[in-house]
């Protein structure tokens, strides 16, 4: 496995909103989440990842409940609002955008 | 689409957000150790790599708890501003449901609270606003009664070693003319001419005046102030260091004053030294002039031992009889008090009088929303068993009189800054004080704050009891009683409140009404119809006295001939408005001693008293017989008549009198009396003397004129006369006899229409109140008149009880009333007279207005309770 990447700031937010696209999950399932679909590309430092929740919970992108986890403990669990699902939305296009530019700019220069 | 949250997440204590920040993160924990266990690592293993991968665990979750705290208490203060709007909202929704009521109730607030912040303004301005004086609090004013003379000043000058300095002053009146224009007359200080430096009050321009300047000899110079600089010099600099005319003499322009500053109130605008010459004859004889003050450095103002040596000194020097002696009685007050002084009790009343209204009107909003909060005991409820704060609750219950509060303070704050100055032409005040005033807005906004608060707080007490106690009994629809009781017990206490505070009002209106209607009634002793009274005042440097001597009597005599005119005189002071001159009178034939009377020397025309209809009783008139040469002749009234002759008709008598010629006089008339000291007081001794034998003629004059027809035109053309018998003399003022009795009487005119307006405002809150309480104890009881009819009660025996429950709280209130009455009794003194200060009439008529008004407003409610339908107000429940 090649080392580990660091996060490009702004990042996180867009991948916990993303993370949670799939349905309502606590703090330990959107990490896993991250992890399991970016192939544990990045190093992710958890209480970052638990900042980010509740800043975007009083930010109202993102609602919490407290519900029962599967072995039987009190967990909190998050949900997309509309208004983290527009976020999202947002953001995603942005980065596609941002992405695209970059990686033009990094493509080798045409042999002219 | 944004979906509206139907339950908030309750807000969480700090206890709270640490307990979550606990639990999330150690399940985190717990979960991760459990998946690198089930990966093979052991367990304790397992725990320590997921803390390990969680980074700063300690940390984390003091951060996390930080910033939720910080995000609940955002949420919180939202929140808190939302429901404040939807408070506000529903509450202007509740005031429109009722908008009769609530109208009264903002009405009344907005009159409190714009009155008393428009009389607060005035207090602020007249008695705690510093004077214009540097360290004014260390100056003091001298002694009265009496006044002091020129001698009495430099012996206190000189004795005075408490005081860093002394000055003497007077009013003084002087005409001004410029070039061949008309004379216009002035008032202004005649003072010593430390006087600026006494009061630490250096001019705008110039070099002001100077103690030599009263040395005799000294320059003539004046100080004119902001006001006359500005309206007879156009503001013009250059008229320093030149020479103007006042009454005739020129007078060197030595310096300006400030626009602020006033001494010693506004009307005053022009300040002249005054001459301490030992050769002049009034030097010890005229006690004329007052003394101020400025303390030295280290004496209190409160020590009395400061004056010990000024009275020792006195006492050494002059002799005084025992009535005007100086050595007693020795005291001084700060020089505030005695400038600003006659404004307080006026002020202390109003301020009683709105003061009162705006407790009324506190008390009428609070009854107003207990009747709300009663109506809205099952809604309160069901919001109480939705997880709603008492708090909360609460504060929806009071927003709606924080809302009242609002619209009342900005209705007032409209009321007194449109209605100020009309409010205080209409106070008794004096106007040139008043004149520096306007509505002063931080007070204003402090009293609003005020309002707000003790609203709040009205509103808030009742409420308190029906959210603790109340409201589990309310939801299933039958109403609590005990609350009904004690709702009913509060109201009741608030109506007798309100009682107590109409009778206060309505008592002291019918006293001031009553007083007014003595003071009118008075028979002043002349007839003011038709008269004219024209002011003319012919200065010393103009017209001297043998010139001024045939002046006034030729002016009358000129303006007797004015067509319409039936008769015209002089006289040297008019009676009612103008003080005059007295001093002691004795008859020839014997000696009286300390038991002669003063008595008051008029000058005057011989037609003075058939114009002024004041009718001879004995003896004859003054005539143009009685010139100077012949022998000394005078005409007195009755009252004079009788202080001098007890035994004997006055008439053929002779008297000496000490401010008239040294000869003796021989009463030739006996007049009926005068109120001359206004309908007020009683007649006093007058002595009148013709122009040709007065010892002196003053500068001042008046004409009185008797017309046919209307006074107005005429006053035109009398102006127009005097002026052109002789530029010099100015005529200040004209007005009729009538009007000039009116404003004799102007103060307690004003006080009464002023406190009987605001009675009639109370009485009707009075009577809202006594009518809401009733009418609320017999829908209360409408189940119980239904079983006292169905037994065989009869109606009329229920109109009684209800309509006795009404008087049982008006005569609570009336007696409340009465007490307090007694206790602010002397608010009302300065402007009754005649009448006792707790005039039992005036109270009986208050008692009764009270009591018709609350049986009136219990019988409404009382005729509903006793047309009760049995069969209906027994099914209701």
């Amino acid at each position: 496995m090649a080392s580990a990447l660091d996060l490009l700031p702004g990042t996180l937010d867009l991948m916990v909103l993303r993370a949670l696209t799939l349905g309502e999950q606590h703090g330990y399932g959107v990490a896993e989440t991250i992890h399991e679909r970016t192939d544990g590309a990045f190093v992710l430092e958890e209480a970052a990842l638990y900042k980010a929740l509740h800043r975007l919970e009083h930010e109202g992108l993102l609602e919490a409940e407290w519900g029962v986890s599967e072995n039987n403990r009190r967990a909190k669990y998050y949900r997309l609002t509309s208004a983290g699902r527009a976020r999202l939305r947002k953001r995603v296009s942005e980065w596609r955008r941002y992405v695209a530019a970059v990686s033009k700019l990094l493509e080798p220069a045409p042999a002219s | 689409m944004k979906r509206r949250r139907l339950f908030r997440w309750p807000f969480r204590d700090r206890a709270r957000i640490r307990e979550d920040v606990e639990t999330e993160v150690e399940h985190h924990l717990e979960v991760a150790a459990r998946v690198l266990e089930r990966g093979g690592l052991e367990r304790e293993a397992a725990r320590r790599e997921a803390r390990r991968r969680f980074g700063d665990v300690k940390r984390a979750k003091e951060e996390l708890e930080a910033m939720d705290q910080r995000n609940e208490r955002w949420a919180r203060r939202q929140a808190w501003w939302g429901d404040l709007w939807r408070d506000l909202r529903h509450g202007a929704r509740v005031l429109r449901r009722r908008p009769g009521f609530a109208g009264l109730a903002v009405g009344t607030l907005a009159l409190g609270i714009g009155g008393t912040a428009a009389i607060f303004s005035i207090v602020w301005g007249l008695m705690l606003r510093p004077l214009p004086y540097g360290e004014e609090e260390r100056l003091v004013a001298f002694w009265r009664p009496g006044h002091w003379s020129p001698a009495e000043f430099e012996v206190a000058r000189e004795a005075g070693e408490s005081f860093s300095a002394l000055a003497a002053w007077s009013w003084d009146a002087r005409t001004l003319r410029r070039g061949e224009g008309v004379a216009r007359l002035e008032s202004g200080v005649i003072a010593t001419g430390n006087l600026f430096e006494l009061l630490a009050a250096p001019p705008e321009m110039g070099s002001g005046l100077r103690w030599e300047d009263s040395r005799p000899g000294g320059e003539p110079g004046v100080v004119l102030s902001d006001g006359l600089w500005r309206d007879e010099f156009g503001g013009d600099p250059a008229v320093l260091g030149t020479t103007i005319r006042m009454s005739g003499e020129p007078r060197l322009v030595v310096g300006v004053m400030p626009p602020a500053f006033y001494f010693p109130t506004p009307e005053a605008r022009y300040w002249i030294p005054l001459t301490l010459d030992r050769a002049e004859s009034g030097y010890s004889g005229n006690h004329w002039l007052r003394i101020a003050g400025r303390m030295a450095p280290g004496v209190s103002t409160s020590d009395p031992g400061a004056l010990a040596p000024i009275v020792a000194a006195l006492g050494e020097r002059f002799d005084y009889p025992p009535d005007w002696d100086k050595t007693r009685d020795a005291s001084f007050e700060p020089l505030r008090q005695r400038l600003l002084g006659d404004q307080r009790p006026a002020l202390f009343l109003l301020l009683g009088v709105v003061g009162v209204v705006l407790l009324m009107a506190c008390a009428n909003v609070a009854a107003l929303l207990l009747g709300r909060t009663a109506d809205r005991r099952s809604e309160l409820a069901v919001r109480a068993a939705m997880g709603a704060s008492r708090g909360r609750l609460a504060r929806q219950l009071v927003s709606e009189s924080v809302l009242m509060g609002l619209l009342a303070g900005a209705l007032g704050a409209g009321l007194a800054a449109a209605g100020f100055r009309a409010l205080v032409a209409r106070l008794p005040l004096d106007p040139a004080l008043v004149e520096t005033l306007g509505v002063d807005w931080p007070l204003l906004a402090g009293a609003l704050g005020l309002a707000l608060a003790a609203g709040t707080l009205i509103g808030a007490a009742p409420l308190v009891g029906v959210i603790r106690g109340g409201l589990r009994g309310s939801l299933g629809g039958r109403r609590a009683s005990g609350g009904g009781l004690t709702r009913g017990r509060l109201q009741s206490a608030l109506v007798v409140t309100q009682v107590a505070l109409a009778v206060i009002l309505v008592a002291g209106a019918s006293m001031l009404t009553r007083s007014l209607a003595r003071m009118r009634a008075v028979d002043v002793g002349f007839e003011p119809e038709r008269v004219l009274a024209v002011d003319a005042f012919a200065a010393g440097g103009d017209l001297d006295q043998d010139e001024r001597r045939r002046f006034f009597p030729e002016a009358a005599e000129r303006l007797g001939e004015l067509p319409g005119v039936i008769s015209s005189a002089a006289i040297n002071r008019l009676p009612v408005r103008d003080g005059g001159y007295t001093s002691i009178a004795e008859p020839a034939e014997r000696e009286l001693g300390d038991a002669a009377p003063t008595v008051w020397w008029r000058v005057v025309t011989p037609d003075y008293h058939r114009t002024m209809g004041i009718r001879l009783l004995r003896g004859r008139g003054l005539s143009e017989r009685d010139r100077s040469g012949a022998p000394h002749v005078a005409v007195i009234n009755e009252t004079a008549a009788r202080a001098l002759w007890p035994d004997g008709d006055a008439i053929g008598k002779r008297y000496t009198h000490g401010i008239d010629v040294e000869d003796e006089i021989t009463v030739v008339g006996v007049v009926e009396d005068v109120r001359l000291a206004g309908p007020r007081e009683p007649p006093v001794p007058v002595a009148y003397r013709p122009y040709d034998q007065a010892s002196f003629v003053t500068s001042q004059g008046v004409m009185v004129i008797k017309t046919g027809g209307a006074v107005g035109p005429l006053a035109g053309q009398a102006r127009a006369l005097i002026q052109r018998l002789n530029p010099a003399v100015a005529v200040p003022r004209m007005a009729s006899l009538e009007s000039i009795l009116r404003d004799s009487m102007a103060d307690t005119s004003r006080i009464a229409t002023f406190v009987a307006l605001f009675a009639a405002l109370a009485l009707a809150l009075g009577a809202i109140g006594v009518y809401g309480v009733v009418s609320y104890g017999v829908v209360r009881r409408r189940q119980e008149f239904g079983v006292r009819l169905a037994l065989g009660s009869s109606p009329e025996r229920l109109l009684r009880s209800v309509l006795g429950r009404g008087l049982i709280l008006a005569s609570a209130g009336l007696a409340l009333g009465l007490a307090g009455l007694a206790a602010l009794a002397g608010l009302v003194r300065p402007f009754v007279h005649d009448i006792a200060p707790l005039d039992p009439l005036s109270l009986a008529a208050a008692a009764a207005i009270l009591t018709a008004t609350a049986a009136l407003a219990s019988w409404l409610p009382a005729r509903r309770a006793a047309t009760v339908d049995p069969v209906n107000a027994l099914r209701a429940e």
